[in-house]
Order: C-alpha cells, then structure tokens, then sequence
C-alpha cells in the first residue's frame, strides 16, 4: 500500500511526484513507457555522425511515424523517443486529421518539449466567466502565482522582467538577449504598433545555474540548441534532470516502468479509488497497486482514456465523469502558422552561439475587453538567423563548383521565422471517446479523436497571418512564405481540457485544488485540467497545478479528510 | 558481390583513387553500404563525377575527399525508399549523357556542361512548396534532390563544417552581436538556427 500513485512521469507527474515525496509521502510512480538510460540521450552526436544524415529511413517513416513524422523534433536521433504510431493506434473522423504526439518512456516529453515557459494572467483565469464560454476556472491567478514562482525557481527560466498585465513576470534567470536582427524587429514592431512587445523568450534553459541547480548536478546551456535529443549538462529542465531525481533523493519513490493502466479500482460504499490497474507492457501481466490516493498525470488524452475505461455500475458513463466533460472539451494551439521573412537591410553583424530560444510577442488583441471579432487571442515565438551554408545555395539554379563553395561561406541574409500560438476555445464536441470496437495490443480500446477548429478559430488564424505579414514589412521584411491555415489539430502539442477544472459540479470534472468533483482521492493535474487554454504554451502551469494539488491533497491526507 | 574476383568495396575505393581522394576520409560504414550494389559501375561513376564537379576540392577539400559519393550509396541503401532510389538513379543517367558522356570530360568540361543542366533542373516550379523551410519546388525534382543530397552531406562532414564553415558543437556561451568581418563564416549544423 502506498500513500499516493501517480500515473505519469513525464512534465506533471515528475513535478506531482517530487512534491508528494517531499511531503513524506511513499508515492509509485507508473510509466507506460520504457526507462530511459544516459546513454539514450544523443546530443554527444556530431553533425557527421548522425545516422542517415539525421534522416528516418523513407519506409519506416511513411509506416511507422506518420504522424510523429510531422513534428520537427522527430529525427533520426531522437526517433528512439517518439511512439511508432504502428505500434500505437487511435482513430479520427477521415474529415478530422487530429496529431497526437507522443513519447512513452520514463519522462515522457519532457525530454523532447520545446521549453517555452509562461505563465497565464488573471485575464486567461477569467476569460471563461467573462465570455460564458466552456466551464468558469475554479482559481484565479493569484492562487497560482506562488505556485509559478516555486515551479521556476526549482525548473530555471531564462526572461527577462516586462510588466505585462497579460504575460505575468516571474523568477527568472537572466535571459537570452535578442541578437541585432531580432532588436531592428523590436523597435520597428514596437515603434510601428502601440501596445506590441518583442521580448526575449522565457525558456527552461539555465543561463545560469543557481545553487540549487548545481546541487543536482546541473549546468549552464551550453548554447548549442540539441536540447530535443537530450542534454549532458542537464542544463534545461525534464523529468529525468530535476523533478524526478528530487523525488528519489526523498527515499519515498518508487518507479516502475512498461506499467500501462488498464483502469482504476473505485469501491463505491467508500466512493474512493483504492487502486490502479495495470498490464506490463512487455510481459502483460496484470497487477494491482493500491494506494491512498491517486493523481493521473498521463497527459491529456491519456487521462481521459483512463477515466473512460474505469466505468462501473456506480459510474456507468466512466469515473468521475458525472458531469459528462470527460474527453470533452479537447482543445490544442493554433500552430504552424508560419511567416518567414528575409531582411535585405538587416543589421551588419552576427552572433555567436545556438540559443535554445528566440523571442516571443505577447498577447496585445482583446486585453481591455472585446474589441475584436473573435474572441481570445493569440502571441507568437520567432527567431533572426544568418545561415548561410547549404540552406544559401540549394536553391540556386545554376550555382556549382568553387562559386557555390565561396557563396555558401557567406553570411545569409537576416531571415526571421515568426509562428503564430492561438488560443482555441473549449468546445464540448471536440472530444476523446474510446473507440467501440478497435482495442490496442494490449487489448485497452483505442482512443477516437473528434475535433475540429471552430469560426472562432478561423477569424483568429486570418489575423494572425495579416499581423504576421504587417509586422514583418514594417521592420523592411519580405515574406518569402506565409501558410494561410494552421497545422493539424494537435500539432500544436499542447493538448489539454479533456477534465476541466470549474465552478460547477454538473459542468466540470475537478475542483479548485484538481480533485475530482465525484471522488475526493483523485486528482487530476496535467493539461487535462485546464478549463480554457489561454495561448500560452502551457507546462509551466501544468506544472504548478501539480505542485499546488499536490501540497494540497497532502494536507487533506494528514487531515484525515481522504 | 563478386566481380573479377574484387568485391564492391575494393572497385569504390578505386573509383576513388582515380578522383584523387584518399580512401582514408571515408567513412567504413559507407563502404560496407556501398556493398548494397544499388547503382551501376556507370552509375556510380557519374555520381562521382557530379559530386566533384558540384562541390570541387579547392584551398578547403571537395565532396568526394570527404566521402560523399560513398554517404550517398550508404544513403541509398539506408534510407532511400525505392522510388527514391529510382529516381536518383534515374537522374544519374541523365547526367551520364551530358556533353557525350559525362564522365569521359575533363573538369572544365563537367563543369560546362553541367551548370546550364542545373540551371534549368533548378528552375522554379508551380508545385505545391511541401515544407516550408525546405528549397522551393524546381522543375526536375528528381535532380534537385540528387544535389540537395550532395550538399547536406558535403556540408555535414567534419571538414567543411570546420573548414567552409565555423561549426562548434558546444559553442558554451551565447554572444548576441558580434561583429562581422571577412574572416566570419556561417555556424552550419543540422538545425535550423
């Protein structure tokens, strides 16, 4: 019998995990996936050693990563930590192309992730209440905000202090400055758009590492942006790199990986979950652990799957599900919408280093109340770089031989890459289900994913294209491509709202401290939690959700109250 | 395989004496690749010759002193999907017959012949852009592919990352502005920043 099980070890049950630990409780930790050893981490890799050019072999690709194959981290080292989508069904209306994706192994994403790290503001919190849309957020930011600042200084977040109502500051590290390209930007944008900011982006990269870091072995980046491959000098934050490690050193963690959860175990004269069930992913063996309280850190549409399939006579439409909103209410980030520019007149001079970030502009549509015809909003992350190189000659038609080798010396041109993050709204209908007939290997029916992007999100994805156009010509850019639609549904990465927090018990799943309405020992804190999606990305609060529910549900333990 | 009583190995590392590389810049995996046998004698010739004349050794080594004929037959055996190989094999016949038979001139001559080839292989096209960070579409996809290849290669090898370019692997501090002068070279690497 444990005190507490987390299912999950990725970015919000490594930080559910650390937090319980700490508190002195035994916690199990369940991971679906395999462990991950040093030795599985490539950033060692040289340009000229990566296997195939750093290419996934065409046929394998085309069959075992059609999708992973759309994320840009996907390589040839790193597919090793990527699910094979052969090996890992779920369905979708033909119409509905949702991308799901994943990396089932001790840390899940956290490996891979993209580090962006920002808090939501008092005016994501309220966005619900005030537009009466999807479930009203049962906290305000400033339940959070201790909670950001416990979750940054443990993490390290480079950024720099704005004041910005709608994009909070936090604990940060120094950031990374902006290089000269990206300054002419600054200046240009803030000169030519009141109320816009260009900004260093907020990253979970030490710039410095502070005692506390050192203390586990962490180092400054190194600058040189092959964190999606894993980092030697554990200098961005994941599981394997900080929370995890500080749950073990507590002695009260116990990991055990391949454990896939069938179900959870509710005993309905208590109405408390009493245990989890779970099948070895190698062996199949089914096993029970047992626990006092239980808190489902198994990502989004893992959660809501889980939660499905533990129906009973008691919960007959799945656990903790009477009001209905499990799997509903999916929502992601509008994503890939993409405006690269080269900037003939750019400053005269360079860098030296390959940041782990680039810079980032704040939110600046709808934030004194509704002025737009869509509701929300939407920031974007970019970046300047001066290539040169191959990328300089492969398009020239007619370049070859000793004029091609003194062209690809040069120094490129300015050119900036700007991605639009848009918010999209809960929308009941866009939901997971568990597929009727098809199951996995393991027998555990598939996920159907159904969701779609809204008119809400139509509007929005048509300005952010024009803003992004505008921006970058009144900085003396040329648009050299622009996408007029977003990536598919899920692209973003940012999956989330399948167990919305709320208000209302009939209307929501989890309560203010992530505890499910219908069964007090459960609780629910990764992005399965949110109850709108801000356009944020969004870890970091999945992260502080986790440590505050985490403080909280000890407390009710040692209460007696669970 | 066997041919005349010399395996495949020993006929590329010879095809690549008579391009003046050394043998000892190749990479050994390459070589056991090559034993794929997916291209011809001919084949394979050319794609050595279009390989030198694309990127020539000069004061900084060339696509074949660093290996990028033997990459290319790993990348075929390793990588390519069969259309994929198809075509590239294809495009090596095609250049094959450039000027009455390609491998037969002499450097001026490759490069004579070739670059008018390239210019109108490489001519923009209006075929849908499939990745946005990738080269836009040209109008033989085919050989676009083939140099693109030649290239990616050629410049993730150790010599011209360090030589052509300024690669360092762990750069360890990041400076945001530094000068450019005419020693300053692009940083290079696999990323796109």
């Amino acid at each position: 019998m444990f005190d507490a099980i987390v299912i999950g070890s990725g970015m919000s049950g490594g930080i559910a995990a650390k937090e319980l630990c700490e508190r002195g409780l035994k916690v199990l930790v369940l991971e679906r996936g395999g462990d991950v050893q040093p030795a599985d981490q490539t950033d060692w890799m040289q340009p000229w050693q990566l296997p195939n050019a750093g290419m996934i072999p065409e046929a394998e690709l085309a069959a075992d990563y059609p999708v992973q194959g759309q994320c840009y981290a996907l390589s040839s080292a790193t597919k090793h930590l990527f699910v094979k989508d052969s090996e890992q069904p779920y369905q979708t209306p033909a119409n509905m192309p949702f991308s799901w994706i994943r990396g089932y192994h001790k840390g899940g994403r956290s490996i891979m992730w993209g580090r962006q790290t920002y808090r939501l503001s008092e005016m994501d919190f309220a966005a619900n209440a005030r537009d009466g849309v999807g479930s009203d957020w049962p906290i305000r930011y400033a339940d959070l905000a201790p909670w950001y600042d416990h979750i940054e200084n443990f993490i390290g977040v480079s950024g720099s202090m704005e004041g910005l109502d709608q994009l909070p500051d936090g604990v940060f590290l120094p950031p990374f400055e902006l290089n000269d390209g990206e300054l002419a930007f600054k200046a240009a944008v803030e000169g030519s758009f009141a109320g816009r900011k260009v900004i260093p982006g907020r990253v979970a990269n030490l710039r410095e590492a502070r005692e506390h870091h050192r203390a586990q072995g962490r180092a400054p980046c190194q600058v040189r942006s092959l964190c999606e491959r894993g980092c030697m000098f554990k200098a961005y934050h994941s599981s394997l790199n900080t929370s995890l490690p500080a749950a073990e050193k507590t002695g009260n963690l116990t990991l055990v990986t391949n454990a896939i959860v069938h179900s959870l175990v509710h005993d309905p004269a208590t109405n408390r979950v009493t245990g989890v069930r779970v099948i070895d992913a190698e062996t199949r063996v089914g096993t029970t652990y047992q626990a006092k309280l239980v808190f489902s850190c198994a990502s989004t549409i893992g959660t809501a799957m889980i939660l499905l399939n533990s129906a009973s006579e008691a919960h007959p439409r799945g656990l903790a599900n009477s009001s209905d909103m499990v799997g509903r209410n999916l929502m992601d980030h509008m994503y890939a919408l993409l405006t690269i520019a080269v900037f003939p007149n750019g400053p005269d001079s360079f860098y030296f280093g390959r940041r782990p970030t680039g810079f980032y502009i704040p939110r600046y549509r709808n934030l004194d109340g509704q002025s737009e015809e869509f509701l929300r909003g939407y920031g974007y992350q970019g970046g300047f770089s001066r290539n040169g190189g191959p990328g300089q000659v492969i398009g020239q038609p007619g370049l070859i031989g000793a004029e091609l080798k003194a062209a690809a010396r040069q120094l490129g041109p300015w050119t900036m890459f700007l991605g639009g993050f848009g918010e999209v709204l809960p929308n009941p209908e866009n939901r997971v289900t568990l597929h009727p007939t098809l199951t996995d290997k393991w027998g555990l029916p598939q996920a159907h994913i159904s969701a779609s992007m809204g008119e809400n999100e139509r509007k929005m994805a048509a300005q952010i294209q024009r803003d992004g156009r505008a921006m970058a010509e009144a900085a003396g850019g040329v648009v050299v491509t622009t996408r007029d639609e977003p990536g598919p549904f899920g692209l973003g990465i940012h999956e989330m709202g399948t167990a919305c927090m709320g208000t209302d018990p009939t209307k929501s799943v989890l309560g203010k401290w992530n505890q499910t309405h219908d069964v007090p020992n459960l609780f629910i804190t990764d992005g399965a939690a949110m109850a709108s999606s801000g356009c944020q990305n969004p870890s970091l609060t999945y992260m502080a959700l986790s440590a505050r529910a985490a403080d909280a549900a000890a407390s009710m333990l040692a209460e007696g109250v669970l | 395989m066997e041919a005349m009583g010399v395996d495949r190995r020993t006929l590329l590392a010879r095809a690549l004496v008579l391009v003046g590389a050394s043998v000892a810049a190749v990479p050994f995996e390459a070589l056991a690749a090559a034993e794929a046998d997916l291209l011809s004698e001919g084949q394979r010739s050319t794609l050595i010759a279009a390989a030198d004349t694309i990127v020539p050794q000069t004061d900084t080594p060339g696509a074949v002193d660093v290996g990028v004929p033997a990459l290319f037959e790993a990348l075929l055996a390793n990588w390519a999907a069969p259309a994929t190989v198809t075509a590239l094999a294809d495009a090596l016949d095609r250049l094959a017959a450039l000027g009455g038979g390609f491998v037969a001139l002499n450097p001026a001559e490759r490069k004579a012949v070739l670059q008018p080839f390239d210019a109108a292989a490489l001519a923009p096209s209006d075929a849908p852009r499939a990745n946005p960070f990738g080269p836009a579409p040209a109008a033989d996809p085919a050989y676009q592919r083939f140099k693109e290849l030649v290239l990616t290669l050629y410049y993730l090898s150790q010599p011209a990352l360090t030589q052509e370019l300024a690669y360092t692997h762990v750069p360890g501090r990041w400076q945001p502005s530094v000068p450019v002068t005419p020693a300053t070279r692009p940083q290079g690497g696999p990323g796109m920043f």
